[in-house]
């Protein structure tokens, strides 16, 4: 798709825009991208979902968002595996390899959660992994590093991240988000 | 973040930036023999994969960190995008030998890997060292891989590929193929014990201290040759490959 601004500013690093105009190299629309080289040309697109390609404006961006809703851990909304289960199974190493199953998960709160898998070669951290780096570590999630199982309460509603503490730099990692009560799910 | 031993001076970064412009310039084949005089880049290996933010270094200063999370760290002599054929010719050569090597020491099958002493490494599921190979003088030797690496599979333990090792902790792995055989290191939170800096073997006691071994916080660098079509490229860094893409690519193999 051809280049096509309809705005250009400089703006400054850290400066984080959201919106419907957004689309600067990205193929999301409405999404909401932090600045993360400062003093740049932004060149931004007409309408939601346009892309610009082989534009020479040397601006760079750090997509962090989707739907004006932050991802989490690589969950945007669209990923969440919605289970009205009291016991939900997430799974991970053996046949899963690096990856959670599902990684992301949306539960009502009192469900209960549980981790099936070999925690010693795949140890679990709780966080928001943000630019390689974990933060926001509370959550149901408890850090495990032995055993084949490890079960949590979803008590309180949010979005908690976490991630295996050996392989999180390859993506190794999901999201639970927690609402209010069961009613909530319907339709989600 | 990172904990660096001994941080380059920003005037020596700028003046080997400088000779980057001259060192690393892809001009010609013969530029591809003299990795010696090259410059080395490390870049922290990117959780969604693309480009490398390289910077001039050979990551010998990152030793540890101190962050839950364990990163991994790519070195290369070959941070642009070009590729000589003479690199080419070698990387193809690597992975040619290294399934023909498979088939024919018939690693293929789970049994024949641990048969030959390949065991699982410490606290690991996909990793099985051979230490013989180890702590052998081989490098890059595809009848003698210091790794096997068996995946889980619905229809069993499958090999997908080979992991090579340095010799010595901290040297660097030759980059036979140039920016496509780029080899890596891993850095962890928590320091593990290795025996002979190679072969890691348990965890430190709460004291600290290793049984055996001495306590590491840093992997040797490793270069993987992947057996199936990885998404990433057959010497690509990441394990990670999505499960269901993993059958196919065995179901593709055929075997």
């Amino acid at each position: 798709m051809l280049l096509r601004p309809c705005l250009t500013t400089v703006v400054d690093i850290g400066t984080e825009i959201a919106g419907t105009l957004i689309g600067v190299r990205t193929l999301w629309p409405a999404a909401r991208a932090r600045v993360v080289a400062s003093g740049l040309l932004l060149a931004l697109a007409c309408s939601p979902g346009e892309v610009i390609e082989g534009s020479t404006t040397p601006f760079e961006l750090s997509v962090v968002a989707e739907q004006g809703s932050p991802a989490l851990n690589g969950c945007t909304e669209n990923d969440y595996v919605v289970s009205s289960d009291s016991l939900t199974v997430i799974r991970f190493g053996h046949e899963w390899g690096h990856n959670y199953s599902p990684a992301c998960l949306r539960v009502a709160a009192g469900t209960r959660i549980r981790f099936e898998g070999p925690f010693l070669s795949h140890p679990i951290e709780p966080g928001r992994i943000v630019d390689s780096i974990p933060i926001d570590v509370e959550g149901p999630v408890q850090g495990v590093e032995a055993g084949d199982s490890a079960e949590f309460v979803a008590t309180t509603p949010g979005k908690f991240g976490y991630f295996c503490d050996l392989h999180v730099a390859e993506g190794m990692m999901g999201a639970i988000e927690v609402l209010g009560s069961s009613v909530a799910l319907v339709g989600r | 973040m990172p904990r660096l031993r001994a941080g380059p001076g920003l005037l020596c970064t700028l003046v080997a930036a400088l000779a980057c412009l001259v060192s690393c310039s892809d001009s010609s084949e013969s530029e591809s023999n003299a990795e010696q005089d090259r410059l080395w880049f490390v870049a922290q290996f990117p959780i969604s994969g693309g480009k490398r933010d390289w910077k001039v270094g050979d990551g010998s200063h990152v030793i540890a960190q101190e962050r839950p999370g364990m990163l991994i760290y790519e070195v290369t002599q070959f941070p642009g995008k070009r590729v000589w054929p003479a690199h080419r010719r070698a990387a193809k050569e690597l992975l040619e030998g290294s399934l023909r090597a498979a088939k024919a020491h018939n690693w293929y099958d789970y049994k024949s890997g641990l048969a030959a002493g390949y065991t699982l490494q410490f606290n690991d599921e996909a990793h099985y060292v051979n230490r013989e190979f180890l702590f052998d003088d081989g490098l890059l030797d595809p009848n003698r891989p210091e790794f096997l690496m068996y995946y889980d599979t619905s229809v069993g333990k499958r090999l997908v590929g080979f992991m090579f090792y340095v010799q010595e902790a901290l040297a660097h792995g030759p980059q036979v193929g140039g920016r496509l055989t780029t080899w890596h290191f891993h850095v962890w939170s928590k320091p593990r014990c290795f025996v002979r800096g190679l072969h890691a073997v348990d965890v430190p006691n709460r004291h600290g201290d290793c049984k055996i071994g001495e306590p590491l916080s840093r992997s040797p660098e490793m270069l993987h040759v992947w057996l199936v079509n990885h998404p990433e490229g057959r010497f690509a860094t990441r394990m990670r490959i999505d499960p269901m893409l993993l059958e196919r690519l065995v179901d593709e193999r055929g075997y």
